[in-house]
């Protein structure tokens, strides 16, 4: 059979899809190109008066000083601890909820998958202040601890969500056919479901490091101490007084944005399609 | 009394607590835990605040309420905190399902292409407040160099996190830069179960392409577009992190939103009970606006029974 004959007006719908793919494009990642640019570059060029698309000549001397003078890697490091935290437990968490929610019958179950999704509704600035004193009881302040708790607290709704979508999505025969063989409960979860969810625990493993690495707003106010600070709040401390150092600040921030971004690329190889899959089942 | 007996005493009649069930509830248990000791327990701690005198510990009942509704500019800030909340799903939601209609089609480069787009969603709020700065500075930002210097349209630098006029707008346009590639990632994996033969027969009956997004791909859009709408005002509305690092919620109070009230009010002015009675009034309303969507849901579903 033959394709049905390409008309006018969807061929000029084709010429628009491109023109308008490449203003997004545009948009959305020349602003990041400028950042890594304006970092390579001397002062003498970022305060210059010229445009330059690409730059005429490359320094690394804003990222030798922020590896070196302002405490960053110690920052880096702080980050590190209270993101691979909520990795590990946001995804544990999320996973034991998923299963039981998808496996098992019991009352109320949808129900707790919907209301865990209606805790965006609570503002988290409300939170600050109890939650300082609490952490603060607890001896929390400047610990990692605290801010896995609640970076796994924020993660935890879209997690739980794109894991449960994607249990929905994967056949259980496997699993009962397992259990027939003599598997144990536990077995079948472990050696049947989880394999076949992999794709979906590294999508929300790493959404899950993602916010913990970006959160702001907590990390600033239970951390007293600057040299237990996070990524954010260090770049953005850079960001104060009256003299912004742009070279710095920019390469800062190009290095704080490593790190996700190579996890963001690891997933994409390893996933493909997996994060779409997961997230299209709403 | 035998813990059996008790058991049995709390099990509601005709509902057996088998095994099936425990194991579920056991399974859920650490997700309910973590949220009721992270968020739901502190927050009752808030509400608590917000009745009591910190200094004394005495109560005052609805004292901190009453000082808020005397607050004139509180009305403003609600006005504002709705018209970012509305701008930003606006924004996010053409922008989302426009880009992610774009990208559903074959062609060199589109995984490639599908991928890059989310950087401003992978990158950290802190960043995107970096950057955004960056580009609009000024003296040596590179829109006002080019627009200013190399293509002589404008006089004067423009500076929109500094102008009052366009602050809410400059705000609000880098948080839907932030959000649009997520909104379109999943709008994307939604238009890619489209069955392809429900367009092949569009076009055989001659639909034009306005009629073809009406008849097929909105009928399969429009339940992931509520359900995104809906968590999507829930978390815009709470946004506190992007403005306060785009402008400190000023120039004045340009850009205070509710949430920004919250922590001016909290830990600007120290006064922390005051604080969290806008707070729990900010969860009021957005109880009321849950409430109403799933009212209106239910309604339009019996309407289309």
């Amino acid at each position: 059979m033959s394709a049905p004959p390409v008309s006018r007006s969807r061929r000029i719908a084709n010429a628009v899809r491109y023109v308008y793919l490449a203003i997004v494009a545009l948009v959305f990642i020349l602003p990041f190109y400028w950042l890594v640019k304006t970092s390579l570059q001397p002062n003498d060029v970022i305060y210059g008066s010229d445009l330059h698309l690409v730059p005429p000549t490359i320094t690394f001397t804003h990222y030798q000083s922020a590896l070196t003078e302002v405490g960053l890697v110690g920052s880096i490091v702080n980050s590190l601890l209270a993101a691979v935290g909520t990795m590990v437990l946001t995804t544990v968490v999320a996973l034991l909820a998923a299963y039981g929610i998808t496996r098992y019958v019991f009352p109320g179950r949808r129900t707790v998958a919907r209301l865990v999704l209606l805790t965006y509704m609570f503002p988290n600035t409300a939170l600050i202040v109890p939650m300082y004193g609490m952490f603060a009881a607890y001896g929390l302040l400047n610990n990692p601890v605290a801010l896995t708790l609640l970076h796994s607290m924020l993660a935890l709704p879209f997690c739980l969500w794109i894991l449960q979508s994607y249990l929905e999505s994967i056949p259980r025969e496997l699993e009962e056919a397992a259990k027939v063989e003599g598997a144990t409960e536990f077995g079948a979860f472990r050696h049947v479901t989880v394999p076949q969810a992999m794709p979906a625990i590294v999508a929300v493993a790493i959404l899950a490091f993602i916010i913990s690495w970006g959160e702001y707003m907590f990390a600033y106010i239970l951390t007293t101490n600057s040299a237990k600070f996070t990524v954010p709040v260090k770049v953005t401390q850079l960001l104060g007084g009256y003299q912004v150092d742009w070279g710095l600040l920019t390469a800062a921030s190009v290095v704080v944005v490593l790190p996700v971004l190579a996890l963001f690329w690891l997933m994409v190889k390893y996933l493909g399609k997996g994060i779409a899959k997961g997230t299209g089942a709403i | 009394m035998s813990v059996r007996d008790r058991v049995d005493a709390f099990a509601p009649a005709g509902v057996d607590i088998d095994e099936e069930t425990l194991t579920g509830v056991g399974l859920v248990l650490p997700a309910i835990a973590l949220i009721a000791a992270v968020l739901v327990y502190p927050f009752i701690g808030a509400i608590r605040l917000s009745f009591l005198n910190i200094d004394t510990g005495a109560f005052v009942g609805l004292d901190h309420y009453r000082w808020l509704l005397t607050q004139e500019n509180f009305w403003s800030f609600t006005v504002k905190t709705l018209v970012w909340t509305v701008g930003n799903l606006a924004l996010q939601g053409f922008f989302g399902v426009t880009v992610a209609m774009a990208l559903n089609r074959q062609f060199p480069g589109r995984d490639g292409l599908r991928t890059a787009i989310l950087l401003p969603f992978v990158i950290p709020t802190a960043v995107t407040g970096i950057l955004w700065r960056w580009m609009f500075n000024g003296s040596w930002g590179p829109i006002n160099v080019l627009l200013q210097q190399e293509l002589g349209l404008i006089s004067t630098p423009f500076t929109p996190f500094v102008n009052e006029q366009f602050t809410l707008a400059a705000v609000t346009f880098v948080n839907a830069w932030r959000w649009v590639p997520l909104v379109a990632l999943i709008v994307f994996a939604v238009l890619q179960t489209i069955p392809r033969e429900q367009y092949e027969a569009a076009r055989i009956e001659g639909a034009g392409l306005w009629s073809e997004f009406y008849h097929v791909t909105y009928p399969h859009l429009s339940s992931a577009l509520s359900v995104l709408g809906l968590l999507g005002f829930l978390i815009t509305f709470n946004i506190f992190d992007m403005i306060w690092l785009l402008t400190n919620g000023g120039p004045g109070t340009a850009t205070t939103t509710l949430p920004v009230f919250v922590y001016e009010v909290a830990f600007k002015r120290q006064a922390i009970a005051r604080g969290n009675a806008i707070s729990v009034v900010l969860l009021l309303m957005l109880i009321v606006f849950v409430v109403a969507f799933f009212w209106r849901n239910q309604v339009l579903e019996e309407g289309s029974a």
